[in-house]
Order: structure tokens, then C-alpha cells, then sequence
């Protein structure tokens, strides 16, 4: 183990953790809604969303203004890693049911938000 | 070259390339539309044992028979620009690696974010969107312990290496 090992890990992970803060900064007080698999929902109101896509369950759910899957039966490592997220920019994606889930980011242009 | 040294050399690429075949064949085991890079460790060793040629030779010859026997269309375009952008780093941290600053452990952990950046570009291609560089971070974070892994053993094999000769 070399210096340069060292190095390098410690310049990976910052470099990571760096990509993982940007959104939430630009964006950090901008967080209203939700956008599950297409639809969007108010923050504000919790909520249990059962998605079933390309043959995989999952069930997301809204509360206190955390957005978090509770169960699946999505097998990728990735989906389990994202957690429970909150602010604006942040994201949970599931990749082989196809499902994307974002908090209001600015990219989404909304005009409304139905519900 | 002789004919003798053609057939020995033919030889151990093969061999090294049914290693490569291995591990990619255990990754595709693996639930992820992304793959970790576990070939890196044969090409790797191909690449400081043998030569640069004969690394990226079965470096390509991997991504190819994978995709063939186990792939698909989408899967071959991951695999081959991850082998890429792996292969690119390899050559880059080439000098670093003899100038001694670094081990086969901060290679390898180079060569799998590397091999994890050409995923995701080529995802961004293909998909066409930003959305899918939001996995960036994460990859990034796994190619730590898989870079680790595979540096750890390839600096295993280096060491009771029977074609040091």
C-alpha cells in the first residue's frame, strides 16, 4: 500500500461525495413535490404509492416529507443504496423496473401540480 | 518471432483470456445493469505480465465473446466502453505505477472508476438524458472496494506468479 493508493481512494471518494452534494446546494429550499415514476406528489402529504413495473413491485412511500421505497423486489444493489431522501435534486431510481423517483428539481417544469 | 514463441504466446493469452471469461461470466450472476470490473484483474495482469497489445487484445476478445454468449446489444456497448476508459487508465497510470508512487491496489481502484465513468457515459448516450449521471456518485463509492479487491488480487498473484520466469 502506497502513498499514491492512498491518494487515489481518498481522491475517488471526494470526488463521489462532492457529485452527491452539488444538486442538494443549488437547490436546497426548493423541495414541493415529489415525482414517482412519471407522477408527481405533494410532499406535504404522505402517502403509500404501489408501482409495479417490468414484473417488479415497489412500494414507495411519503412521510413527514421523506420519500423512501419500503419494500421491493428489485434485485439491483444500486436501488438499495439511495435510502430516503428529502431534499430537492435528490433521487431513488430502480433500474431494471425503469422507475425514476425525483424531489422538485428545477429540470422537471412543472407548471402545476395536480392533486 | 519464431513460431515456438508465437505458440507459447498464443497460449498464455488464451489462458489469461478464459480467466477474463470467468470473471465476467460470474458478474453476469450479478442483478445490475452495471458491472463491477471483475475482468480488470486478468487484463490487468495481461497488461504488466505479457504487453500492451496482447491486454487490449483480450481486453476486446472478452467484451466480445460476453456479449456474444451472455449479452445482449445494450450490455455489449457497458461492457465496451467500460473496457475503454479501463484500458485508457491503465495506460495513463502506467508511469506513475513505475515511478513507484503507486501499487496495483491504486490502479486498480482507478481502473474500475474508469470502467464505471464509461458505463455511465455510454448509458448517458444511450438513454439520452442527464438523468442517469445521478449514479455517478454512487459507482463511484462501489468502485473503491471493487478496485480494492481486484488490486488486492493481483498483488497475490504477482507474487507467486509461475510465468515470472
Amino acid at each position: 500500500m502506497k502513498i499514491g493508493d492512498v491518494v487515489t481512494i481518498v481522491a475517488v471518494l471526494m470526488i463521489s461525495v462532492i457529485l452527491l452534494v452539488i444538486p442538494m446546494i443549488s437547490r436546497s429550499n426548493y423541495a414541493d413535490f415529489v415525482m414517482i415514476d412519471g407522477e408527481y406528489y405533494k410532499l406535504q402529504e404522505d402517502n403509500v404509492i404501489l408501482l409495479e413495473k417490468n414484473g417488479y413491485h415497489l412500494t414507495v412511500v411519503i412521510e413527514n416529507g421523506f420519500v423512501y421505497v419500503s419494500q421491493t423486489d428489485c434485485p439491483d444493489s444500486i436501488c438499495r443504496m439511495m435510502g430516503d431522501i428529502n431534499k430537492s435534486g435528490q433521487f431513488i431510481a430502480c433500474v431494471p423496473a425503469g422507475i425514476y423517483i425525483e424531489i422538485g428539481g428545477r429540470r422537471l417544469n412543472v407548471d402545476s401540480v395536480a392533486g | 518471432m519464431s513460431i515456438r514463441l508465437r505458440v507459447k504466446r498464443l497460449t498464455i493469452d488464451s489462458m489469461i483470456l478464459a480467466a477474463a471469461l470467468i470473471f465476467s461470466y460470474v458478474e453476469t450472476l450479478i442483478p445490475s445493469q452495471f458491472k463491477l470490473g471483475l475482468a480488470n484483474i486478468a487484463v490487468m495482469y495481461a497488461f504488466y505480465r505479457i504487453g500492451k497489445i496482447d491486454s487490449l487484445l483480450i481486453s476486446f476478445s472478452r467484451v466480445i465473446l460476453i456479449s456474444i454468449l451472455f449479452g445482449s446489444v445494450s450490455s455489449f456497448m457497458f461492457s465496451l466502453s467500460g473496457a475503454v476508459f479501463a484500458y485508457l487508465t491503465l495506460l495513463i497510470s502506467k508511469p506513475i505505477h513505475e515511478s513507484n508512487r503507486i501499487s496495483f491496489i491504486g490502479v486498480s481502484v482507478m481502473c474500475s472508476a474508469a470502467h464505471n465513468l464509461g458505463q455511465i457515459l455510454m448509458a448517458m448516450l444511450m438513454f439520452s438524458g442527464m438523468a442517469v449521471l445521478s449514479f455517478l456518485p454512487w459507482l463511484l463509492m462501489i468502485s473503491v472496494p471493487t478496485g480494492l479487491v481486484t488490486g488486492v488480487v493481483i498483488n497475490v498473484i504477482w507474487r507467486y506468479d509461475i510465468l515470472k520466469s
